[in-house]
């Protein structure tokens, strides 16, 4: 078995990602011409452990709507959509970047926008009030047996009356967080996309920012409907 | 290779060549590997070794505020044209509506060229000097954006007119006082000088 699918090991490697992720990233774009598939294990490693971290913070939400933790249909559905999101997200990214006659290579890509990914979790930790809300307004409109496709405007209408409490308060706090995040990370991930091909800085972050809207486009219509439906069975 | 993105401005010299990063070519990467190596490089990331880091904060920090101001414009540009093409799609007639499509479209091109134009000038780093105002106006914006989708009144109706007045005030007099002009350069082009 390899070392890297040790939980510990694979915990360490992404916590080294996150402290020093220049070196990490240089240290496998060389491995690159070698060792190409090993690159590759060494990735999908890490981005399973960036979704398994996800999953344990999202633990103590679901035991609060009814959902154990061992509860493998919306736990292991919620990893597949993870491990799918990143998938599509760095993909985009790299075809933008070709949109845009950037230089871009799909292992160097991949591997220096899991940088943004290995900083997923304190997002998603940012990100827990928000979760709490959409799971309280899902558990709401299910306690009310309302049919999610049928009676969307009545959905809407108990989002809009929904009053205003402490959650609410630290959700629009914590979205400051996330998005403080989310953007330092991006702006890593640009720099070094700038650095390591000398590609011109502002194509990058024009390529970069059009990739996630794209990204988000293609995932509403993708993740979208299967999350909807994941958390509408299985919450309480 | 040629493209749009490469005019006569930018040295044609690749990062690395021109010195501007020492990144572009990591000489002196510790290559520890997987496993042992990474506990090793643990154990030096407390250590005053690994203190130094080729990425600037600025850079990262106006690059965020950059990148911000992208996404603004562009999922607002997306907002209008799906709510423009609902109407279109529900309504019909849509030749009784030609000048206020055009009308529509030319204030969204505006609003998205205002918006790349602030955007480049971050990443680029045309108004370095006076980053920390427009960073108070994107955390301005930020608050806006974030409470007015939450609809939280934190910040009221008057709160938000007094701030708005005073970003409106402080951004005609930088780009209009003397020595605001100076600092402000938006108009010139960007310098690309290495780092020292």
């Amino acid at each position: 078995m390899s070392d890297l699918l040790r939980p510990q090991i694979a915990a360490v490697h992404w916590l080294s990602w996150i402290l020093r992720p220049q070196n990490t990233v240089y240290s496998l774009l060389q491995k690159v011409t070698n060792a190409e598939r090993q690159v590759y294990h060494q990735l999908l490693v890490t981005w399973a452990t960036v979704a398994a971290i996800d999953i344990v913070l999202s633990f103590p939400l679901g035991n609060l709507f009814g959902v154990p933790w061992n509860n493998a249909g919306f736990y292991a559905s919620y990893f597949f959509c993870l491990m799918i999101t990143l998938a599509v997200a760095a993909t985009t990214a790299h075809f933008m970047l070709l949109a845009f006659r950037l230089k871009s290579n799909i292992t160097e890509t991949l591997i220096i926008y899991t940088t943004f990914i290995v900083y997923s979790p304190p997002i998603s930790l940012f990100n827990l009030p928000a979760t709490y809300r959409t799971y309280n307004l899902v558990s709401q409109i299910k306690h009310q047996h309302l049919d999610l496709w049928h009676d969307l405007k009545l959905a809407l209408d108990i989002i809009k009356k929904q009053p205003y409490g402490l959650i609410d308060y630290l959700d629009g706090f914590a979205q400051h967080g996330a998005l403080f995040v989310g953007l330092i990370a991006t702006s890593l991930v640009a720099e070094m996309l700038i650095s390591w091909y000398g590609n011109p800085r502002f194509a990058v972050y024009t390529a970069l920012a059009l990739s996630y809207v794209v990204a988000a486009l293609v995932l509403i219509f993708l993740i979208g409907p299967i999350e909807i439906v994941r958390l509408y069975s299985y919450l309480e | 290779m040629s493209s749009r993105w490469q005019d006569d401005r930018r040295p044609t010299l690749p990062a690395h060549a021109r010195g501007m990063r020492d990144t572009a070519r990591p000489r002196k990467i510790p290559s520890y590997g997987v496993p042992a190596k990474i506990m090793d490089a643990m154990m030096k990331s407390n250590s005053s070794e690994s203190s130094s880091t080729p990425f600037d904060l600025e850079d990262l920090v106006l690059g965020a505020l950059g990148f911000y101001w992208l996404i603004f414009g562009f999922y607002v540009s997306i907002l209008v044209l799906i709510a423009v093409g609902y109407l279109i799609l529900t309504e019909g007639d849509l030749l009784n509506h030609k000048t206020d499509l055009v009308l529509i479209f030319s204030l969204l091109a505006i609003f998205l060229a205002f918006c790349q134009w602030f955007a480049r000038g971050f990443i680029e780093k045309r108004f370095r000097r006076i980053a920390t105002p427009g960073a108070m106006i994107c955390v301005y914006s930020i608050l806006n954006v974030v409470y007015g989708i939450n609809d939280i009144a934190i910040l009221d109706n008057r709160i938000g007119s007094f701030m708005t007045l005073l970003v409106i005030i402080f951004t005609v007099g930088v780009i209009f006082h003397k020595r605001g002009r100076k600092t402000f350069n938006l108009f010139k082009s960007a310098q690309y000088l290495p780092r020292q």
